[in-house]
């Protein structure tokens, strides 16, 4: 027997263009928690999908229990007890919890002796006692669609641990969740270890894996970097590893000067009564305002209202003193408002269209001749132009956007607002899902827009990057604005005491 | 050095099938109804192939758009048909002895014309419902194809209309060269003409882009500021003319506008298109 449950041995997979995974490595102990960590596009997602069957593996090899052995396809890791949680949760929301959980592999009875049916009767049984493994108290029979993304994220897990799971991958669990939900899941995983499962843990969240991990493996561009006891690790330790370079600054100095108040919101209010309500803030020019609150303060909503996505009943909107009159994105555009949507691959990147195609779509007036004719050349220097402004990675034009990585493909979306040279730049979430390195250089690009005197709204959930790149910081609580705090003297505090200021 | 030469080639020809393989399935066909079929080799069949192709194609190209836009036009047929049968009507000669109607003989572009407004208004009705009331493309075109073809059987009395005025058909069946030797159809001119149209449309100008768009992400495009509700009518009745024109091609090419008939390029058109951005 060896001591690991599973061994990745230099491991090495290609895709044409790029070299994933460069002599990759991974020793799983069981009971153990492994957190996995690297940038984005370090190879982490890639080697797990070799551990999983999904992709098949140039060079390499795989060992469970000391022996060694290949994993076809996902039912063929299953069946070995690897299991996996995908960052991106696929439930079908029109099906019950149980139906959710042994999809693909329901459990049969025979009919009249000879018909095979489902049991249903054994299926929801079984359910329920994995529920009650991952401390939910649901009916089995229920909807999926009625739970809430932490709630269907508990039913996932349930799910891969159904049968004799003995690794578990979990991608990027919590970049969904609350803190409170986080803590279920930590539970959750705490249980696990007790019974002899070997956790993966990949998560871009420092405090969290320092928290949960027993070991953390480093990867940078497809290569093993090191294994590591997690009690002898630090945040910035990690991060020289993982980016490759010291990173002496979180933050970039910012040299922007607020100016005048250019921007002014009164007593805005949604048409939904739980949401958004007598709203009124200013932005000056130059300045960044953050904003601040936790899941489901509205500011997102709020920011949509301001934009057109989404309707409002009472409350003006004015900019150098005119009042803006917004019902639609492109009466906002029109104005000089651009806003970067929370969502980057809901309403934000055409997957399937090319970078240029993306980067060009909200300013293509500009790029016509004689009235109708799109001048290509304009437009491939507006991508140019801006690969090199914003050190976009991206080999042409011509890419398809969603095979860019998600710090690069939000340089694109800012290039898309960029074009249009607005005044006011509403950035919700900016930073989301993207690693530490790209995240520096989007927060250099903030703060040269401010510096510019370009007036940015910026919401995030990330305490450190509001107080460390806002001139004021607005915090907001189910649907009102509590309180506003100058940048200096903001901290983790007096944030949280505003956010939970509840009627 | 030559065996390795082979080599590449049989591997670039067994790429080629991979990727293409409804251009190799069609050439399969071809071979096998031109060994079967002795007059499938032969010019004049030649032209007729291209002249039938030619109308599809245009009915295809209304409907690539509704299918950029992750929309789709089930109406397509029966709306070409349904300019079919309307062309017959007017187009039908003065002293023909079974007409439809009581109008004086008209002008074959001013029934153009007339097809054409028809088509636009049936197509923007499609954009109408898409859009406004937020009926998904599948249902809205499903129940417009019933009307549309209800209107078809009204008008025409479900019976197929003959007698159309003589310089029509001579225009829209001409050819350059003879039919027994090699000669290319005015169809085909029209139809590279359109679809030369439809490239520039689609890569050259905003709205191809935009249309390209709202296939990619509709909210994001919506939220980049795309006029989603417009860009979408503008399709729906760009494709509305588009079968016009080519139900009013396909009653001269018939000489004839049997009603029920029209329906079938409908899932031809739908097809071609569908396979083609595969």
């Amino acid at each position: 027997m060896s001591e690991f449950v599973l061994e990745m041995r230099d491991v090495c997979k290609s895709f044409p263009g790029v070299k994933a995974l460069d002599h990759a490595q991974l020793k799983l102990r069981p009971g153990k928690v492994h957190a996995l960590m690297g940038e984005n596009g370090a190879g982490k997602s890639t080697l797990m999908k070799c551990m999983f069957g999904i992709y098949t593996m140039d060079e390499g090899e795989i060992y469970i229990d000391g022996e060694k052995t290949a994993i076809r396809d996902p039912l063929d890791a299953w069946d070995k007890g690897i299991s996996m949680v995908h960052q991106e949760l696929q439930p079908i929301p029109a099906r019950t919890i149980g139906e959710n959980i042994f999809l693909g592999r329901y459990p049969m009875k025979k009919a009249l002796g000879f018909i095979p049916i489902v049991d249903h009767d054994k299926m929801y049984e079984e359910t329920a006692k994995l529920l009650e493994r991952v401390h939910m108290n649901f009916d089995p029979r229920q909807k999926l669609g009625t739970l809430t993304v932490s709630q269907m994220q508990s039913v996932e897990i349930a799910k891969a641990v159904a049968g004799n799971c003995r690794v578990l991958i979990l991608d990027e669990p919590t970049s969904s969740l609350t803190q409170n939900e986080v803590e279920a899941l930590f539970r959750i995983v705490e249980d696990l270890k007790k019974e002899n499962v070997a956790v993966v843990y990949i998560s871009h969240k420092m405090d969290e894996i320092l928290r949960i991990s027993d070991e953390v493996t480093i990867m940078r561009d497809g290569q093993y970097i090191g294994t590591w006891d997690a009690r002898d690790l630090t945040t910035d330790f990690i991060i020289t590893k993982m980016v490759g370079r010291e990173l002496t600054n979180l933050y970039p100095k910012r040299e922007n000067v607020p100016g005048d108040v250019v921007f002014e919101v009164e007593d805005f209010t949604s048409i939904n009564p739980r949401s958004f309500r007598h709203v009124s803030f200013n932005l000056r020019k130059g300045e960044i305002l953050g904003v601040a609150g936790l899941v489901g303060a509205q500011r997102t909503e709020l920011m949509e209202g301001l934009f057109g996505t989404r309707s409002h009943t009472s409350g003006t909107i004015k900019y150098q003193g005119r009042e803006l009159h917004i019902r639609r994105p492109k009466d906002a555009i029109d104005q000089g408002i651009a806003m970067l949507t929370e969502d980057r691959r809901g309403s934000g990147i055409m997957g399937v269209l090319s970078v240029a195609d993306n980067i060009s779509i909200a300013s293509l007036n500009k790029y016509v001749d004689h009235g109708f004719v799109l001048n290509t050349k304009k437009i491939n220097d507006l991508v140019e132009e801006n690969r090199q402004k914003m050190n976009i990675k991206t080999p042409s034009g011509k890419t398809l956007i969603k095979s860019l990585s998600g710090g690069n493909q939000q340089k694109v979306l800012i290039g898309r607002w960029l074009a249009n040279n607005p005044d006011v730049l509403i950035l919700d979430e900016p930073t989301r899902g993207i690693d530490v390195g790209a995240k520096y250089e989007i927060y250099c690009i903030i703060a040269d827009l401010a510096k510019q005197g370009k007036s940015i709204i910026m919401i995030s959930s990330e305490m450190g990057e509001l107080i460390g790149m806002s001139d004021r910081i607005m915090v907001m609580c189910d649907g009102r604005m509590t309180g506003v705090i100058d940048g200096k003297d903001a901290n983790q505090e007096n944030i949280m005491a505003l956010a939970t200021q509840f009627e | 050095m030559n065996s390795n030469n082979k080599d590449s080639f049989g591997k670039k020809f067994l790429a080629y099938v991979k990727a293409n393989p409804i251009v190799v399935m069609l050439v399969i066909v071809a071979i096998i109804v031109g060994i079967t079929k002795d007059n499938f080799f032969s010019w004049k069949n030649f032209g007729n192939l291209m002249s039938n192709t030619a109308i599809r194609f245009l009915i295809a190209l209304g409907v690539s758009g509704c299918l950029i836009t992750k929309g789709t036009d089930l109406s397509a047929g029966r709306q070409a048909g349904l300019a079919a049968c309307l062309s017959g009507i007017l187009i039908q000669r003065g002293d023909y002895a079974s007409r439809l109607t009581k109008l004086p003989e008209m002008n074959m572009f001013l029934v153009l014309l007339i097809v054409v407004a028809i088509g636009a208004c049936l197509g923007l009705l499609n954009g109408v419902i898409i859009t406004k009331l937020k009926v998904p493309p599948f249902i809205t075109t499903l129940g417009t194809q019933t009307i549309v073809y209800g209107l078809c059987l009204v008008a025409t009395d479900a019976q197929p209309i003959g007698g159309f005025q003589k310089s029509y058909i001579e225009l829209i069946t001409g050819r350059i060269g003879d039919t027994n030797g090699f000669h290319l159809p005015y169809l085909l001119f029209v139809a590279a003409l359109f679809g030369a149209f439809f490239w520039f449309l689609y890569n050259k100008m905003r709205h191809g882009k935009y249309m390209y768009a709202i296939g990619g992400n509709e909210v994001a495009a919506e939220v980049s500021g795309v006029n989603t509700t417009k860009t979408l009518m503008l399709i729906y009745t760009t494709a509305g003319i588009m079968y016009a024109i080519a139900g009013w091609l396909l009653a001269g090419k018939t000489g004839a506008s049997p009603p029920p008939a029209v329906s079938a390029p409908s899932a031809a058109c739908s097809s071609a298109c569908s396979c083609s951005s595969c």
